[in-house]
């Protein structure tokens, strides 16, 4: 007598049971991964790269710290300050970000900051008239700003010295000049821990943090290991769910 | 001989790496663009003021408030040439436009600083500008067509266009500060 040897049967009451446990363990992620998705698809609309994180705790376990060192010019009754790559005129944002400040200067109606590479016209109420390059004519290598006799603006550069007129039309070489240059103020200290502050502030948008909630990169590599772990879940859960519906319409 | 020639290419496959193509990069310096826009004889600049006359439209063409109060350019005759600078996602794009007349003469890529959507410095891409001009409403008479994969690179490259053929059409009127 032929015995037939029976094919091994799924039991799809087993496949069920893992279907639903794997369901419970994932749904938490999906939750997650469907908010942070839904508010990424939406971060020009809610601003959500403009906006920033100020938690303490948060910015912490980001790292962000300010940088220790400020360099400040006061000029027209307004202090100009660089913390990192942040420029700030009193308390408020420069927007941009910019290498070194070199200094700062009053000219007639305007603040003229010098950064490297940059020339800054500012309003006297801080707001930002022009931005000068050097396609502008700003030399390379600006090591300071000050003012002559004659109420002309001096650039000394690495290689001479240039003369310009208040809107920076033109520009003369010389190899010497006398000016009044600007020099770097300690700030006051209720300023110095306003900056500390809006610095700190500034540093980490929303739209970072969804993207490394997303990505599983907010708890660093073992994040990644969890997202990635919750992918091969979601793909067993997909096989599964299909093979139970398949089974169920037999 | 069969197996040598299999050798042989996996060799050189390993060998020949693909160049690194440019991405992001200077690739020309604005003062040179102006400079060859005019032939070498640049005019002297002047000066147009962001007044609330033009704040108002120049919003509508950026999508944002412009960020300075006046912008440089070079005028001689019908040829003006502006050097912009607008952000694709993050990082600044910085262009050279030159408009004759009432259309775009010439628009060049000086310096990109994204890590994507380089592909818009491409002569395929610029030259689609060319002769555009801006209508009533402040948009392009042309239809400039997408990259994929660079599509915020492509959209601050046409805001930047419209902005140059807008502020040159005014400029002829705008020379005192606010």
């Amino acid at each position: 007598m032929t015995r037939h040897k029976r094919k091994p049967r799924i039991k799809w009451s087993s496949v069920y049971q893992w279907h639903r446990m794997i369901g419970l363990t994932a749904a938490l992620f999906v939750i997650m991964l469907s908010i942070s998705g839904w508010l990424l698809n939406r971060t020009d609309n809610m601003e959500l790269d403009k906006t920033f994180i100020q938690t303490s705790w948060l910015l912490d376990w980001y790292g962000i710290k300010p940088p220790s060192a400020i360099i400040s010019y006061q000029v027209g009754g307004h202090w100009i300050s660089q913390l990192g790559d942040r420029l700030y005129i009193d308390q408020d944002n420069i927007e941009g970000h910019y290498r070194q400040l070199i200094g700062a200067i009053q000219i007639d109606q305007y603040l003229v900051v010098a950064v490297t590479g940059q020339l800054l016209v500012l309003s006297r109420t801080g707001e930002l008239i022009e931005k000068l390059e050097g396609s502008h004519g700003v030399p390379a290598g600006m090591r300071k700003i000050g003012i002559d006799q004659l109420d002309r603006i001096i650039i000394r550069s690495s290689h001479g010295f240039y003369i310009t007129d208040q809107e920076f039309l033109s520009w003369d070489e010389r190899q010497k000049a006398d000016a009044v240059w600007s020099v770097p103020q300690l700030p006051p200290p209720d300023l110095y821990d306003s900056l500390v502050e809006r610095y700190r502030g500034a540093g980490l948008s929303i739209e970072r943090v969804l993207l490394d909630i997303h990505s599983g990169n907010i708890l660093g590599s073992w994040g990644k290991v969890l997202v990635d772990t919750m992918a091969v879940l979601f793909l067993l859960l997909a096989i599964s769910g299909v093979w139970l519906w398949a089974k169920r319409k037999r | 001989m069969k197996k040598t020639r299999y050798i042989v290419c996996c060799l050189l496959c390993a060998v020949m790496q693909p160049a690194p193509v440019a991405a992001k990069g200077e690739y020309q310096q604005p003062q040179d663009f102006i400079k060859e826009s005019f032939s070498g004889q640049v005019p002297e600049p002047q000066l147009f003021w962001i007044t609330k006359q033009y704040k108002r439209s120049i919003t509508e063409i950026l999508g944002h408030r412009p960020s300075s109060l006046r912008l440089r350019y070079w005028r001689r005759q019908q040829k003006s040439v502006w050097v912009l600078s607008e952000i694709g996602k993050e990082k600044d794009i910085t262009v050279g436009i030159v408009i004759n007349g009432d259309q775009i003469e010439k628009i060049k890529i000086l310096v990109f600083r994204e890590s994507r959507g380089w592909e818009v410095r491409y002569p395929f891409f610029t030259e689609q500008f060319s002769r555009a001009k801006i209508k009533s409403n402040n948009q392009l008479d042309k239809t400039i067509d997408n990259i994929t994969g660079a599509t915020l690179s492509v959209r601050a490259v046409k805001k930047l266009a419209r902005l140059a053929l807008y502020l040159s059409k005014h400029s002829r009127n705008n020379h005192d500060a606010p």
